[in-house]
């Protein structure tokens, strides 16, 4: 089990507002962690520290250690950091432009050039988000055309372009029906081979399902992490229990 | 409190379910007196009340499934319904058993249980041992005394030993007087079935162990949990 993240003593704040309290936890390579949670528990804070979106907040302030593959988080030049910690949001955001430039625009920008290495990552990244077959013969067409669940795959295909280590999804399916949300899962269950997933959500069956562990966060701070199906079968803290069956509140 | 209705569903399946027990404690006392009062009518009134527990096993189970299916239940409830679903098909086949103990007491001849001999004593002890094992599980069901399942755990041993010596007593009683072979073979049955309430009995406790803390200790020999 290598530790691809490590947090340690880590504290944020919004200003004054306190929104992490004290979370120690490692991301280990090549698995599915999930973070849940009622709104306001931090468990997105966490999410966008890990890399580094936090810094965009008003007042932000970080006490504690983040570490990626042994280097300081905070330290790290952010998009270096960002190719390597990509991000998928809860709305599907493709940029206004078509499905190949929204693919290849990552690695243009880092500057490659060459067509056919282009060409070969955004085939490549859209095979990966298993969204290839269904776009192949509408490369050009604009991203915005297409369905939510689509567009979520392809927002995940221009994460997976930039090579990234580690994917974060801030409740990737939140927006999309069913059948999109579990082609979306299905998704994260392939990509697990390659990439390490952390992902918020507010879907307690979809931790269950995907997740290979899962961390339960209220008011700040870490109640309890452990292997998904403990979470689910046998939690060990009133508070975790209490929360999944849904008498919290 | 959130999801009012899903609490009262998993309060009313609590309630059936020790209402089932209670009926089947009932149906386990019947056939201990249909027994050694050789009471043909209570026999024949325990093998008609097999069908109440049949068809609560059924509406339980369908409880239990929609539940699932609705309230897609995690953790501590899941468990639950989980015991619940496999405790039922134990106190089903609880109920069919004295049903079985009843046709056999059908079967024998008028005053059977009168011929004085040792081993019926024996037999009426390991019925109410039986019996016992069922109204200690079952109050472990409702105060969620851990010890009280561990005791029951320890008593079926208790059983399966009172069984041999049984069996051992009838053999030798059939061996001298052949004349007692028919009536002594009707005895086996029983002690036999007797013999399966408690092992149903058991595992019942070891659904509630399940349900309230998550271990499995099916197939545990009792000396495995001291």
């Amino acid at each position: 089990m290598n530790k691809i993240m490590t947090i340690k003593d880590l504290n944020f704040f919004y200003g004054d507002f306190k929104a992490l309290k004290n979370i120690n936890l490692d991301v280990v390579e090549n698995e599915v962690l999930a973070f849940i949670g009622p709104s306001g528990c931090g468990k997105s804070t966490l999410l966008r520290i890990l890399n580094r979106m936090c810094d965009l907040a008003e007042n932000p302030r970080v006490e504690g250690e983040i570490s990626f593959k042994g280097q300081p988080l905070f330290e790290m030049d952010t998009i270096e950091l960002r190719k390597k910690v990509g991000m998928v949001f809860q709305k599907p955001n493709p940029f206004p432009m078509s499905i190949y430039d929204n693919i290849a625009y990552g690695p243009k920008m880092q500057g490659m050039k060459k067509k056919a290495e282009l060409d070969e990552i955004v085939e490549d990244s859209l095979r990966k988000a298993a969204i290839w077959e269904e776009v192949k013969d509408k490369l050009r067409k604009n991203a915005i055309s297409l369905s939510g669940g689509q567009q979520q795959r392809i927002c995940i295909a221009r994460s997976i372009a930039m090579r990234p280590d580690v994917l974060l999804m801030d409740e990737p399916t939140s927006a999309l029906d069913p059948i999109s949300t579990s082609k979306i899962e299905d998704l994260i269950s392939e990509l697990k081979k390659q990439y390490t997933i952390v992902i918020v959500t507010h879907n307690m069956q979809q931790a269950a399902r995907i997740s290979d562990r899962t961390a339960f966060f209220l008011l700040g701070e870490l109640i309890e992490l452990d292997a998904t199906q403990t979470i689910f079968n046998t939690p060990q803290q009133k508070k975790t229990e209490d929360y999944i069956t849904g008498r919290f509140g | 409190m959130l999801r009012k209705q899903y609490e009262k569903n998993l309060k009313e399946l609590n309630q059936n379910i020790v209402k089932m027990g209670q009926i089947t404690e009932r149906l386990i006392d019947q056939t201990i007196k249909a027994i050694t009062q050789n009471n043909q009518e209570l026999a024949k009134k325990t093998i008609a009340e097999d069908d109440i527990i049949d068809a609560m096993q059924l509406e339980i189970e369908k409880e239990c499934a929609l539940l699932i299916a609705l309230q897609q239940p995690v953790a501590g409830d899941l468990r639950f319904i989980i015991s619940t679903i496999k405790m039922i098909t134990d106190i089903e086949r609880i109920a069919d058993q004295c049903s079985d103990i009843c046709q056999y007491i059908l079967k024998m001849e008028e005053g059977s249980w009168k011929q004085q001999v040792s081993y019926q004593r024996h037999i009426e002890k390991m019925a109410l041992s039986t019996k016992k094992m069922l109204e200690q599980t079952l109050t472990s069901y409702v105060t969620g005394d851990q010890d009280l399942v561990k005791e029951v755990l320890k008593s079926d041993d208790e059983i399966d030993e009172n069984f041999k010596k049984i069996w051992k007593e009838i053999k030798a009683e059939m061996q001298a007087r052949p004349e007692f072979i028919e009536t002594g073979m009707q005895y086996i049955m029983i002690i036999k079935y007797l013999e399966r309430i408690a092992d149903h009995i058991t595992n019942i406790a070891e659904w509630i162990l399940y349900s309230n803390t998550g271990q499995y200790l099916i197939h545990y020999t009792s000396q495995q949990l001291t």
